[in-house]
């Protein structure tokens, strides 16, 4: 390529002399990297919270009576031989609680050889940075200690009537112990393993550590049959809490690729912004002979190069930004880490992107109608969506919902309001008449930037309505399901139960004793659950439902989506001793559990069941009774059962609920910023047109101050513009969240509740960056006009 | 009464000091027409920029008397007027009429015309500038906006525009340069006129010979 070397210097100077358009191009880059860096990272820490008590990527869990240790042995055998060629790995596993400082504390040992190599540390154990904690956990009598104890390695702490030595800490919320299994074996005094984690390739671990928490809107995998009474339950299925927060990550994961989606706006803006500046030089290298491709070349490298600066200062910014948002657990534990996939992610994300809408741009510049082509596609992309119910079909909508409103309604409107404005208004002062006709005409001509503010309001409405209708309908089920009490649970039978519970019923301050049983049916040839109940009217209201069902049966959202069943239908439910149909009177929410499950009162299903073994029991207490002595009294009866104030089970529930979406507030401001960012440049731009119009006030004397007041007022109207916009499309978002992507994701609808609260902050926000945005460019119009001299002497 | 007594103005010049003007002088009493002639370069825009209080000369002294309306017999010294009332000078006292750009696209041609009139709080004149529109030959646009009308029409609504607060004086700034020959000459009428008409002192800035000699008086610069 002739005279390279003077073109790229050309263009290296172009950028040095333009440095605020140059900044806005790396800033905005920066704050789309972050957004993503950010949420990625908090993404990985939670999911690695969640996975604390489990090694890498357990997909299922086996437990049952029928668990030995020979049943084990005779198990790996088979695998180990080839039988069952998806499982990846098998991990024992002993479970129980063990007594120290006189409370019981649930400890699990994991046969840790059976899933990595000695020596290998797991990057979820705080081992004070040396590095060798699980090679402790092998060789002494250890423990790993959840942080929430506020123990510290060296400390040496009894459990039952063993010393062990605390060698590291896991998780920020843990409150329990992990072992070596011969080491937990000794300390609970079991023989066998009481679970069995197993890895198959169902899940793709590579798209989980890319997005972490996306595979948890995939399809499950099924239950794994491994032989007579061995039956691998999904996690997702065994651990409904988890797959709760997995939902959760979820969500924020698409508010992330939400914030890129904007900066991606952003940068094309910037692009554009940049082509249409060098109009003027790059027509005179063209008539130089330079060709067109050796002008896009060198534009797409610049965009390569700015996109390379801010990937860079974008996965630093969002590596701080996830440090603040979550917190090392303890003092002397690692916080969130800067991990190689996330440097990838932002760097091949800000770069791509930056290179991407530089070609845009610089395509768009020569084919204007291209604006037709983006819509016309979205249209399609709409229809096709529409048509679809898969997952991905449903992110579509969306997709399609923010290429419209950019490509269509922003530029529309401006011209729709330029026309509105161009008569009349005999009320308004004149110039400002002529402010408002310019900024609504020009609106068409910025309408990527207008339209990026206008998908970051929309989505700053829409993850706030969907968080705010997930959280209402979230609190409002843990309300009606879980009474003022204690709950006790175990994954075999309870002894003596229900029998056993009389004298409980007679405790002080105990307003009801409930049994409960699960066993596991067919309904209508699907897999499920059912829970056994008194079927009660108090029953009927923990699942939102107004009467007894002692005939009847409630059936879960998810259910009722795979079976297409509501109330008044009948299905058929088919137990170990036959099989009955059965009328639905109720569907009912059920966060974190995705398969089919009925609750029905025990009287009606027992006829179809070969027995039923009670595994939970719930004791009411009076509101605000104190629940402490009665939880010790249960720890004592019940010591190999999972026993939880039901308070205790709100708060966490709701604590995970709001760690998680917590940074979803501080993701709109991002991409507020983002948006603000590139609105500078696109008013700039604007500015920079008006400056004949400002120069000819100015002469015929209209002052710097009402010049300077004229801009912000067009700043304003664009602001107001573009948020207003925003609103239909947040709720529209808001509303395909709720009603889609969770459904066909999870199972579970979210009742779609939109508030003022969640709509007028953002708009007031979306207004507040346009004003942001567009004091420098203002300063400039108002400083540098000067007078009305049309070819100077 | 416009008076332009021993002005002078240096400008840098790529880190040189070049003088610009040196000792203009000019009396022109209301109704007159000045013309200011010279080649590209000369300094015909930079005169007008001094003139109109946009620009401040290094020496001499610019004195503008008001004749007519409520300010009759109001000295203005130019020269020395502190920013803010160069600013209320401009908008009260002067009229301009440009090559290009005369108008704000954004505003009908009736907007236009009325907008010296509102900047002023002299509403109450607007029936009388807006038949200045008929008597330029434009009123049958008023309702249009500029890009809508030809050149010659842009010239003779800034025409109107120029002079519909009653000034005292009119700048015009090459004012036919972008008409064709006729064009030049209906415009260039019209400004005479109405300028005379109006009691507006006109200076004219120009490199069209025959438009000078049309002028009363004739500022002649040199490169």
């Amino acid at each position: 390529m002739p005279a390279i070397g003077l073109l790229i210097r050309h263009q290296l100077r172009y950028l040095a002399r333009t440095p605020a358009a140059t900044a806005a191009q790396v800033f905005g880059t920066a704050l789309g990297v972050a957004s993503l860096v950010a949420v990625h990272l908090v993404s990985e820490r939670i999911k690695a919270e969640l996975d604390a008590n489990a090694p890498r990527e357990v997909t299922h869990l086996l437990r049952g009576a029928a668990l030995d240790e020979d049943a084990y042995f005779e198990l790996r055998a088979r695998w180990r031989s080839g039988q069952f060629p998806d499982v990846e790995a098998m991990v024992p596993v002993v479970e129980g609680h063990a007594w120290t400082a006189g409370r019981p504390r649930r400890l699990s040992g994991m046969d840790l050889l059976a899933d990595r190599r000695p020596g290998e540390t797991d990057t979820n154990v705080d081992g004070g940075g040396d590095g060798d904690a699980i090679t402790d956990l092998l060789t002494r009598d250890a423990v790993l200690a959840g942080a929430a104890l506020g123990f510290e390695r060296g400390d040496v702490i009894r459990l039952n009537d063993f010393e062990v030595s605390v060698v590291g800490t896991f998780g920020t919320t843990a409150d329990g112990f992990l072992a070596d299994i011969a080491t937990a074996r000794r300390i609970l005094g079991r023989d066998g393993p009481t679970a069995v984690w197993l890895r198959t390739g169902a899940d793709d671990p590579v798209l989980e550590r890319w997005l972490p928490g996306s595979t948890a809107g995939f399809r499950q995998a099924g239950a794994l049959h491994l032989g007579e009474g061995l039956v691998a339950r999904p996690l997702a299925e065994a651990e409904p809490t988890r797959r709760f927060a997995l939902a959760l990550l979820f969500n924020l994961g698409a508010l992330g690729l939400l914030a890129l989606f904007v900066s991606t706006f952003l940068i094309y803006q910037s692009a554009h912004a940049n082509v249409t500046r060098r109009a003027a030089s790059d027509a005179q290298l063209a008539a130089l002979g330079v060709s067109r491709g050796t002008l896009r070349t060198l534009f797409v490298g610049e965009g390569t190069l700015l996109g390379l600066a801010g990937a860079g200062l974008g996965v630093c910014a969002g590596w701080a930004l996830a440090v603040v948002l979550m917190p090392a657990p303890t003092p002397s534990s690692n916080g969130v880490s800067l991990s190689a996939v996330a440097i990838a992610k932002g760097g091949i994300g800000g770069i791509s992107v930056a290179a991407f809408g530089a070609l845009a741009a610089s395509r768009q510049s020569a084919k204007p109608n291209l604006r037709l082509a983006w819509a016309a596609g979205a249209a399609v992309l709409l229809l096709a969506s529409v048509a679809s119910d898969t997952l991905a079909a449903s992110f579509g909508i969306v997709l399609a919902l923010c290429l419209l409103q950019v490509a269509v309604l922003v530029p529309g409107t401006g011209t729709f309001l330029a026309r509105l404005l161009a008569r009349g208004q005999r009320r308004i002062a004149i110039t400002r008449r002529a402010a408002m006709r310019s900024a609504t005409g020009q609106l068409a001509e910025v309408h990527v930037a207008v339209g990026a503010l206008s998908v970051a309001v929309a989505a700053a409405i829409g993850i706030g309505v969907m968080v705010e209708s997930f959280r209402q309908d979230f609190v409002g089920m843990l309300e009606q399901r879980l009474w003022d009490g204690i709950q006790v649970e175990t994954t075999a039978t309870l002894p003596g139960v229900p029998a056993s519970l009389d004298d409980l019923r007679a405790s002080p301050g105990v307003v009801d004793v409930r049994a409960y049983a699960r066993a596991p049916v067919t309904i209508n040839g699907l897999s499920a659950n059912v829970l056994l109940t008194r079927g009660d009217i108090a029953e009927a209201r923990r699942y939102g439902y107004g009467a007894p069902f002692q005939d009847a049966i409630l059936l879960n959202e998810a259910g009722a989506r795979t079976l297409a069943a509501g109330p008044g239908d009948a299905v058929r439910v088919a137990g170990g001793r036959g099989a009955r149909m059965m009328r639905v009177v109720h569907v009912f929410r059920d966060y974190g559990v995705p398969g089919p499950r009925i609750v029905a009162a025990v009287d009606h299903v027992q006829p179809i069941l070969e027995g039923i073994a009670y595994d939970s029991f719930s004791v009411r207490t009076g509101e605000g009774r104190a629940t402490a002595p009665l939880k010790a009294d249960l720890e004592a009866r019940f010591p190999t059962a999972e026993i939880r104030d039901q308070s205790e089970i709100r708060r966490r529930a709701l604590d995970v609920f709001d760690r998680t979406f917590l940074i979803a507030s501080q993701l709109t401001l991002i991409a507020l910023l983002v948006a603000v960012a590139g609105l500078y440049n696109a008013l700039s731009e604007l500015q920079a047109r008006r400056r004949g119009e400002n120069r000819l006030l100015y002469t015929l004397g209209v002052g710097r101050g009402r010049i300077a007041s004229l801009a912000m007022q067009q700043n304003a109207l664009i602001g107001l513009a573009a948020a207003v916009l925003g609103i239909p499309l947040g709720l529209a978002i808001a509303w395909v969240l709720c009603t889609e992507v969770n459904p066909r994701a999870f199972g579970w609808s979210i009742p779609w509740t939109p508030g003022l609260a969640n709509v007028l902050p953002p708009v007031s926000l979306g207004v507040a960056a346009a004003l942001l945005a567009g004091l420098g460019p203002t300063w400039v119009a108002a400083r540098t006009v000067t007078g009305a001299a049309q070819h100077e002497a | 009464m416009l008076r332009v007594e021993g002005v002078g103005l240096r400008r840098d010049d790529g880190g040189r000091s070049r003088q610009i003007l040196d000792d203009v002088f000019l009396e022109l009493a209301p109704g007159q027409v000045a013309a200011v002639w010279g080649p590209s370069g000369s300094g015909k825009t930079t005169l007008l920029n001094l003139l109109g209080g946009l620009l401040r000369p290094d020496r001499g002294a610019i004195r503008l008397t008001v004749t007519t309306g409520p300010d009759a017999g109001l000295e203005l010294p130019v020269h020395a007027l502190p920013d803010r009332e160069r600013l209320r000078y401009r908008r009260r006292h002067v009229g301009f009429v440009f090559q290009f750009l005369n108008l704000l696209p954004t505003l009908t041609v009736e907007e236009n015309v009325l907008l010296p009139l509102e900047l002023n709080a002299l509403e109450d004149r607007a029936d009388a500038a807006l038949r200045r529109l008929d008597a330029l030959g434009v009123g049958s646009v008023r309702h249009r906006f500029p890009d809508a009308l030809s050149g010659g029409e842009q010239q003779r609504v800034a025409i109107a525009r120029a002079l519909a607060h009653a000034p005292a004086l009119v700048l015009a700034d090459e004012p036919t340069g972008n008409l064709d020959a006729g064009n030049a000459e209906r415009v260039a009428d019209c400004l005479w006129e109405q300028a005379r008409d109006a009691g507006a002192a006109l200076v004219v800035a120009t490199h069209n010979e025959r438009l000078a000699e049309r002028a009363d008086t004739v500022i002649r610069l040199r490169e």
